[in-house]
């Protein structure tokens, strides 16, 4: 799958403390891609780094194909829209004036996009109310639109649901979402509130004390971290093939233990095993947490588990 | 550049910060006015003056020394300081503005409203001697224009050392602080100078045995090389208007010209040093 941001051995060092070690990540086109972990972990360092806000000590990353070492970097920069910790806007100007300053600092000579812009992030009707009067919702959904300007290939946003009240987190959502399917708009995301990132993004990388512990789709995360019952059997060799007359979703763990997934009922599922010949030994709840699972990632890399 | 530059212009115009320098100016213009007049020139508020010249002129803008770098720093702080603790200068950046050129707009339009200030003040005082006094003599002669140019050369240089100084603390009313403890620090250094320059190189004493008056050298008084320096200190010293102003203003102008224009190349140079290494938060 082509990248629009491409990571690769990226380190930061303060003094004797490293930020991140080594982080190499590919950002798919198209994705809303969500970096997940916990407060310190090096997320919000990457972004700047990939934002040019910040040099990075050792590796390198290219945007659209550009090496952070080229200096054509400054002019693809113009196609990246980010917002870093809290929105950056101009607390003394409007948000037509926000806007319109954005689009002047890229160069852009024709402001007539703005007020659809402006639409986008129910952002219409605020006038010359100065952005220092808006609530931290309408902030964050003028610092989106600040960041939209030149209509980019891809935003960087960081924590960018943070401090907002529930529907102004809904509303974010489906900005976000309006965004990456209209707009075809890439999306790298950091959040440590997992199950809003759940309903966002279709990629995520789990990192931890600067180092990246996973990548994975959604949908593999989701087969990971779903519902499910899980069967001790003494064959399941056996079993499997009953499964899939049945249409039944299920995953293997070793030869005598099967995770399912679809809705079944104990009862059908003794049945199936009488069916098949094989003894049941115990059927018990195996569900996990997307917190839970990043919190075992982080446990395993600790040496906890 | 051009988008950098267009970007703070347009800042300036709309976040109503030129309107309040333009207002600012002319007060501090019409206040000028009125204090020279009074002290000077005994004119009372609404009383038209009955001769006014070019000596009004350079009396009422000489005071303006005073008042532009404080001016001046709080409009740095404003500006400058603003895209820093917005953290709008990341804007800039993020769409691929390089830093030198963020640094330099905001730097280029700080001294374009030193500039303004400067002007429109100038302005209404020039308005005031020509128009309103019954019978006015302005001239702009060349100890006037020196003293326009003074003012004018040393004020850009306090604005880019103070947008120096906003680039170089994280909190803009740090920068803020230092600039005003730096100003009055300035003026009394000048009033030292002059200090020891006005020390007489003789004086009299009346020797306690033949109780008579007697001529003794003065201690203080500084000959020689140090005398020279302190003269060339004195005469660029921002605050310093001596009477050798009066007796060589081109010489003065100049040699004040020459330290100004250094510190704005140092401030600009260090300025761009810090922004390149500067870690935007």
């Amino acid at each position: 799958m082509e990248s629009v941001l491409s990571i690769k051995d990226l380190t930061k060092v303060y003094g004797k403390f490293s930020v991140l070690k080594g982080v190499t990540l590919d950002i798919p086109k198209g994705s809303i891609f969500g970096l997940v972990g916990r407060n310190g972990a090096g997320k919000t360092t990457l972004m700047r780094i990939v934002t040019g806000l910040a040099e990075p000590t050792s590796g390198s990353y290219s945007l659209s194909g550009i090496s952070s070492t080229d200096k054509k970097i400054l002019s693809v920069r113009r196609r990246m829209g980010s917002i870093i910790e809290s929105p950056a806007i101009y607390r003394n100007l409007s948000a037509y004036d926000n806007v319109k300053l954005q689009y002047i600092n890229l160069g852009m000579t024709s402001y007539d996009s703005i007020p659809e812009l402006l639409e986008l992030v129910d952002l219409q009707g605020t006038g010359k109310k100065k952005a220092g009067k808006f609530s931290l919702g309408m902030r964050q959904r003028l610092g989106i639109a600040v960041a939209l300007c030149g209509n980019p290939d891809i935003l960087i946003l960081d924590e960018p649901i943070n401090g907002l009240d529930p529907q102004g987190i809904i509303q974010m959502r489906e900005i976000l979402l309006k965004i990456n399917h209209e707009r075809h708009t890439t999306i790298l995301i950091s959040s440590h509130i997992l199950e809003e990132l759940s309903k966002l993004a279709t990629h995520y990388a789990f990192i931890e004390k600067g180092e990246i512990l996973q990548t994975l789709s959604s949908h593999d995360l989701m087969s990971k971290v779903r519902k499910a019952s899980r069967l001790v059997v003494t064959s399941t060799e056996l079993l499997c093939p009953l499964f899939d007359r049945e249409g039944i979703e299920y995953k293997v763990e070793n030869e005598e233990t099967v995770d399912i997934f679809s809705d079944i009922s104990a009862t059908r599922i003794i049945a199936l095993a009488n069916e098949a010949g094989v003894e049941v030994v115990s059927i018990s709840d195996n569900n996990e947490s997307l917190e839970g699972y990043f919190m075992n990632l982080v446990a395993k890399k600790d040496g906890i588990v | 550049m051009i988008c950098a530059l267009r970007s703070s212009l347009f800042r300036l115009r709309r976040t109503g910060l030129l309107a309040k320098i333009l207002i600012f100016s002319v007060i501090v213009g019409i206040l000028l006015t009125i204090n020279t007049g009074v002290a000077y020139y005994e004119i009372f508020p609404f009383k038209r003056p009955r001769f006014l010249d070019q000596k009004f002129i350079g009396i009422a803008v000489l005071q303006l020394m005073y008042i532009l770098p404080f001016a001046s720093s709080v409009f740095t702080t404003s500006f400058t300081g603003n895209d820093l603790s917005f953290r709008t200068i990341n804007n800039k950046v993020a769409t691929g503005l390089s830093r030198v050129q963020v640094f330099l707009a905001d730097l280029i339009v700080s001294v374009l409203a030193t500039i303004i200030m400067f002007l429109t003040s100038v302005l209404i005082i020039f308005l005031y001697a020509r128009f309103y006094s019954v019978r006015s003599n302005i001239r702009f002669d060349d100890l006037v224009i020196c003293v326009l140019l003074r003012i004018l050369i040393v004020s850009v240089a306090f604005t880019a050392f103070f947008n120096l100084l906003q680039f170089l603390f994280s909190n803009k009313f740090f920068g803020l602080v230092i600039a005003f403890a730096f100003i009055p620090a300035l003026i009394f250094i000048s009033g030292f100078y002059q200090d020891k320059l006005n020390q007489p190189y003789r004086y009299k004493v009346i020797n306690e045995e033949t109780k008579q008056e007697e001529w003794v050298l003065n201690p203080e008084y500084v000959s020689g090389t140090p005398r020279k320096i302190l003269v060339f200190l004195s005469e660029t010293a921002p605050f310093t208007f001596t009477d050798s102003l009066e007796a060589k203003p081109e010489k003065i102008t100049s040699n004040v010209a020459i330290a100004a224009g250094t510190v704005v190349a140092v401030s600009t140079a260090a300025g761009i040093a810090a922004i390149k290494k500067k870690e935007l938060s």
